[in-house]
């Protein structure tokens, strides 16, 4: 009787001795194919989805430098090349915030201060034109002209969330709305008196 | 094969790939944003280029005068070098290498800054034509090449002449016209010469001189102009202040003659004319050679003298000098235009010919961009289809096509020929220049930089920069005529655009008055070097009102916020076009045919527009067009 249920108890012992190797292995395949499934797809998407951001940062820093040097070197800032640039950087797939800055150089001797001298050069000031004011021009006539000495500074972020964005998002949360992945800011003073 | 080994092996293959795809799209932003960092160094540099060619051309009261002006045009190179040298780390002989060309367009011409073999006949007074010789740097260097005119030859029948187009309608002809005088050269404004009505001219006084322009049924009247500014002398007054006053002026022969009505004369060799030189009045004497230009002043002060008997007598005398460039503008390009029309007749764009007498190819050089048809029309018949004056006129779209194929076919050649002594294993190739730049060539004095060769990271730099400039005295542009006003009630003084909307509204609502008009170059600051390190500055376009001096501003609506103007070729032509934001049809918003107050306005806008651009362009010095149809 001794024996029968020394025998039992070795068996059940067994049993339960596999039955937990069972239950390890089980999960150490659940957590490996967790693992592998986050190295064979979530990472591979996540480096190629972090390239095309990259190349999509590629192209809007190139736009926006071209989009800059027009201005720069024209002049004026044209609805057509405006909305070309638009059409530039929308087309990496993403949506974009294009913030534009004008500042108008005023170099009226004498008129902003009562102190300032005449003779002086650089005792500037500037006002300032932002996006809306300026789209609003470039709808009404199609060109904004500039002139020697004013400056541009033209600032693009992205607003979508890229592919990258979200899975980033999924591991770890960005904090605050002003994450972004794709900007590009460049800024000229205008060398040319714009003609039409 | 278990799972996780499947996965290891994947991350094996994976991981390099990724990590290489990485640091090459790295690099290439890298590349990207050193291509950018260059292009702004070049538009830096090439924009300092340009401003030392305009300070240098605007305070060298020579600088029309070639020798002078390849002088400024070195020092500008040199510029260049200086900025794109201190941004860069490398000295100028360094990065030389690297610029193929420099190119200078001027108002008739232009000048190619490059290496070339500078070499002279051997002994023998054989030229060297081994390539390989003339490699060899003691052959070569770097400089201006010989001053390309904007020149095309047309020949038809036993007509065969040569063009010398500018950056304005002023044009030279020379070369056998078929009418049996042999060979000649005429040179001067080709106008729209039927819009020009001589009402008084020549027999008469000067200040009773009137023309008429009526272009298109916008009719202008222009006579004598009074053209006033400020001084400032080195010499001191009692209180230690600096000597400056108003006086009026005129234009002859390119220099500024002006008129002291309150010089005590003493001697009857002494004038009341001076010429502002050092800063000081250096009064003209009346001495024989000066006869012909006290002649011209006296007419124009209203004076009238006699060399034996020393007396003065006057007539009608309003102690001004008056101009009459604008007059004498429009008269002479009326002679010049019609002996021209009558010379040309028949030339048409087919009969454009290069140096061998075969057919040119506007269209095939320009590979379609940038080339027009004009048919049958003749270039140099102007009259109210053809006005000179106005952008798409026949012949502006040929002087366009003409500077545009000689810039193109010698640039390609410098470039191209740049690679034999160059010393660098890059190839040097001319790039295709966008269709704005060659519009800015084309149509302003600019300088194009060319960057090649640069290593950076994955690519080798390759780029070029035109900037322009309209502030210098090459060229009088249509945009570059200030208007200055009044105001009735302040007495401020400002100065617009022509093209300015707030100035285009009736002097009711604004209480402006137009009174002057001139050229952007006389709002500039002049500076007076009193001693090294000991400089005083004055601006021409101040105003002294009752004792204390007014200064001229620029207008908010137009020079500070110049985004929404009218452009001059509206001006010129007397109407605007403005675009409904429903329809999108453009309707006309002023034209000065159709009367009333808002119209009369323009009218006058127009008129002291029209008269400042011909004196402006009559009174800017020709070193190359001399002469001017003056026979």
């Amino acid at each position: 009787m001794e024996k029968s249920v020394e025998t039992i108890g070795t068996k059940l012992k067994a049993k339960f001795k596999s039955e937990r190797g069972e239950i390890g292995d089980s999960l150490i395949i659940v957590v490996g194919l967790l693992i592998g499934a986050v190295l064979m797809f979530m990472f591979p998407l996540m480096s190629s989805s972090e390239r095309t951001d990259d190349i999509s940062q590629m192209a809007i820093t190139t736009a926006t430098e071209d989009f800059i040097n027009k201005i720069r070197t024209t002049g004026k800032i044209t609805l057509d090349e405006y909305e070309q640039y638009l059409q530039t950087i929308t087309a990496t797939g993403n949506t974009f915030d294009v913030d534009m800055t004008v500042y108008q150089l005023d170099e009226n001797p004498g008129v902003k201060v009562t102190q300032a001298e005449m003779t002086k050069i650089g005792e500037n000031v500037y006002y300032t034109i932002y996006t809306s004011q300026i789209e609003e021009k470039l709808n009404q006539s199609g060109r904004m002209k500039l002139k020697e000495g004013d400056r541009v500074t033209v600032t693009v972020k992205n607003t979508n969330q890229t592919i990258a964005q979200q899975l980033r998002n999924f591991f770890y949360q960005m904090l605050g709305n002003e994450s972004y992945q794709i900007a590009a800011q460049k800024s000229a003073i205008v060398t040319v008196n714009g003609s039409n | 094969m278990k799972i996780q080994h499947i996965a290891i092996i994947f991350i094996i293959i994976i991981l390099p790939i990724s990590m290489t795809v990485s640091a090459y799209i790295d690099s290439q932003i890298e590349t990207i944003q050193l291509q950018a960092e260059y292009n702004a160094k070049l538009t830096d540099a090439t924009y300092d280029a340009v401003k030392a060619f305009q300070i240098n051309t605007v305070n060298n009261r020579y600088s029309s005068v070639s020798d002078s002006k390849i002088r400024d045009v070195e020092a500008s190179v040199n510029t260049f070098y200086t900025s794109l040298a201190s941004n860069e780390d490398m000295i100028k002989e360094e990065l030389r290498a690297y610029v193929p060309a420099l190119v200078f367009t001027l108002y008739d011409g232009y000048y190619i800054y490059s290496k070339y073999d500078n070499v002279y006949p051997q002994n023998t007074g054989e030229p060297i034509l081994d390539e390989e010789e003339l490699k060899k740097d003691e052959h070569t260097e770097y400089g201006l090449k010989p001053y390309i005119y904007y020149s095309c030859r047309y020949a038809k029948g036993n007509k065969d002449f040569v063009v010398n187009y500018t950056l304005d309608n002023a044009i030279t002809l020379y070369g056998d016209f078929g009418d049996g005088d042999g060979y000649k050269t005429l040179s001067g404004y080709l106008i729209n010469s039927d819009a020009v009505e001589i009402k008084s001219y020549e027999n008469q006084l000067p200040q009773n001189w009137l023309i008429n322009y009526n272009a298109d049924g916008a009719q202008v009247e222009i006579g004598p102009e009074i053209l006033t500014e400020h001084l400032l002398f080195v010499d001191k007054e009692e209180d230690g202040s600096y000597k400056q006053g108003e006086y009026t002026y005129l234009v002859y022969n390119g220099q500024k003659i002006y008129y002291d009505k309150d010089r005590a004369i003493q001697k009857p060799t002494e004038t009341k004319y001076f010429r502002y030189q050092n800063y000081t009045k250096t009064y003209l004497t009346n001495s024989y050679a000066n006869k012909d230009l006290i002649e011209y002043l006296r007419q124009r002060t209203g004076e009238s003298f006699s060399l034996e008997s020393g007396d003065v007598t006057y007539f009608n005398a309003d102690g001004n000098l008056h101009s009459t460039s604008s007059i004498e503008y429009y008269a002479k390009a009326k002679q010049f235009t019609e002996k021209v029309r009558e010379l040309t007749r028949g030339i048409t764009q087919e009969n454009a010919v290069d140096e061998e007498g075969n057919p040119v190819d506007f269209e095939a050089v320009l590979e379609n961009a940038g080339y027009v048809n004009t048919g049958d029309d003749e270039i140099f018949y102007a009259d109210n289809q053809n006005d000179p004056l106005l952008v798409g006129s026949t012949f502006n779209e040929n002087r366009r096509m003409v500077i545009r194929k000689s810039i193109k076919t010698n640039l390609a050649t410098a470039i191209a020929n740049y690679n034999m002594y160059s010393g660098k294993n890059y190839e040097f190739t001319f790039p295709e220049l966008l269709e704005v730049d060659w519009e800015k060539i084309t149509s302003k004095i600019s300088v194009t930089a060319f960057l090649q060769g640069f290593s950076i990271g994955h690519k080798v730099y390759n780029n070029y920069c035109v900037i322009t400039n309209n502030n210098n005295e090459e060229t009088i542009d249509e945009e570059g005529i200030y208007m200055i006003t009044e105001n009735t009630v302040t007495k401020e003084r400002e100065y617009h655009l022509p093209g300015c909307t707030y100035l285009a509204k009736p002097e009711i609502e604004t209480n402006l008055k137009i009174v002057e008009s001139y050229s952007n170059l006389s709002f500039l600051r002049q500076t007076v070097r009193i001693a090294e390190g000991d400089y005083t500055y004055f601006y021409p376009q101040t105003r002294n009102k009752n004792g204390s001096l007014v200064n001229i501003t620029s207008c908010y609506h137009c020079i500070v916020n110049a985004s929404n103007v009218y452009m001059a070729n509206e001006i010129i032509k007397g109407r605007t076009d403005e675009n409904n934001q429903i329809t999108r049809e453009d309707f006309p918003e002023f034209n000065i045919r159709s009367g009333g107050a808002k119209n009369e306005r323009m009218k006058s806008i127009r008129e002291i527009y029209l008269r400042a651009l011909a004196r402006e362009r009559y009174d800017l010095y020709r070193a190359n067009i001399d002469a001017f149809n003056d026979e």
